[in-house]
């Protein structure tokens, strides 16, 4: 009876390492496509503005005021969020384990920004601004509702991110082109702030 | 000059002084200069913005290329 034998043959690749992972690269390149998206949609809104300021109109009569403050708060959230993500990064490269917990600090964050936004969409939807009251809460929606949704694909990127971690087989490239998101979701909120806020 | 001679050419000089104040397409509806420095930097932005960040890109890539290879340089010698 004839026995059959697996041999087990490692394979290195000769070649070096690229000089950026495809899937950095990748995302930075997706991340280009969003911010001309943002750029396009803040072109459009700076030039209302500008444009009913000169009518002395903005914003306009009758639509309530945004949530400044409260929003101010929830950008802190946000920003300590990116901020726990970078920390998970400097800790994945000592230890894989010791990022867990600054990456589950940074998801909880993200999460609370969302929800709380949430909360102020219901509360100002309550008050009249609605996608179709105004010019204003057109491009306020539709702005701020854009980030939202990447903030919510973000989250789910981290905990994705964060379940391979857990797992122990999480790439190093991964976890890379994730934070170029989340990074991306965290730094693009204070434009926005200023912009449509202010 | 004669009289209606003088009335034209104060018509077209009161003509060529209106766009001045006259919205330049249907959608620009304040023809202030808030809204045309507006129109001047979104233009600016938008052109300028898509260049830089591919460029950035590009650069910093063609960066850490040029970093492995010097890295990669002395020990192909030693080898």
């Amino acid at each position: 009876m004839a026995r059959s034998t697996t041999a087990l043959r490692v394979i290195t690749d000769p070649r070096p390492p690229p000089v950026l992972p495809s899937a950095v690269l990748g995302m930075l390149i997706f991340v280009i496509a969003e911010v001309m998206l943002f750029a396009g949609l803040i072109s459009g809104f700076l030039i209302l503005k500008a444009s009913a300021s000169v009518l002395g109109s903005w914003p306009p009569p009758g639509q309530p005021r945004l949530p400044v403050e409260e929003t101010a708060f929830n950008t802190l959230a946000l920003l300590t969020s990116g901020l726990m993500l970078w920390r998970a990064q400097r800790a994945f490269a000592d230890s894989h384990a010791r990022a867990l917990r600054p990456l589950a600090i940074a998801i909880a964050l993200g999460a609370f920004f969302v929800l709380f936004q949430g909360y102020e969409w219901v509360m100002m939807i309550g008050q009249g601004l609605t996608l179709t009251s105004s010019n204003h809460g057109s491009f306020f929606y539709l702005i701020v509702g854009l980030h939202a949704v990447h903030a919510v694909a973000g989250l789910a990127l981290l905990s994705w991110t964060w379940g391979r971690l857990r797992g122990g087989f999480l790439a190093g490239s991964s976890f890379a082109a994730a934070q170029v998101f989340w990074f991306f979701v965290v730094g693009l909120w204070p434009i926005l702030y200023l912009l449509v806020y202010a | 000059m004669s009289r209606s001679t003088l009335s034209t050419a104060v018509a077209l000089l009161c003509g060529a002084l209106l766009p001045e104040a006259a919205t330049a397409c249907a959608v620009c509806y304040g023809g202030g200069e808030e809204s045309r420095n507006a129109f001047i930097l979104t233009t600016v932005l938008l052109s300028v913005l898509p260049l830089a960040m591919i460029g950035s890109l590009g650069w910093w890539i063609w960066r850490r290329v040029r970093e492995a290879e010097a890295g990669d340089a002395p020990s192909r010698g030693a080898g």
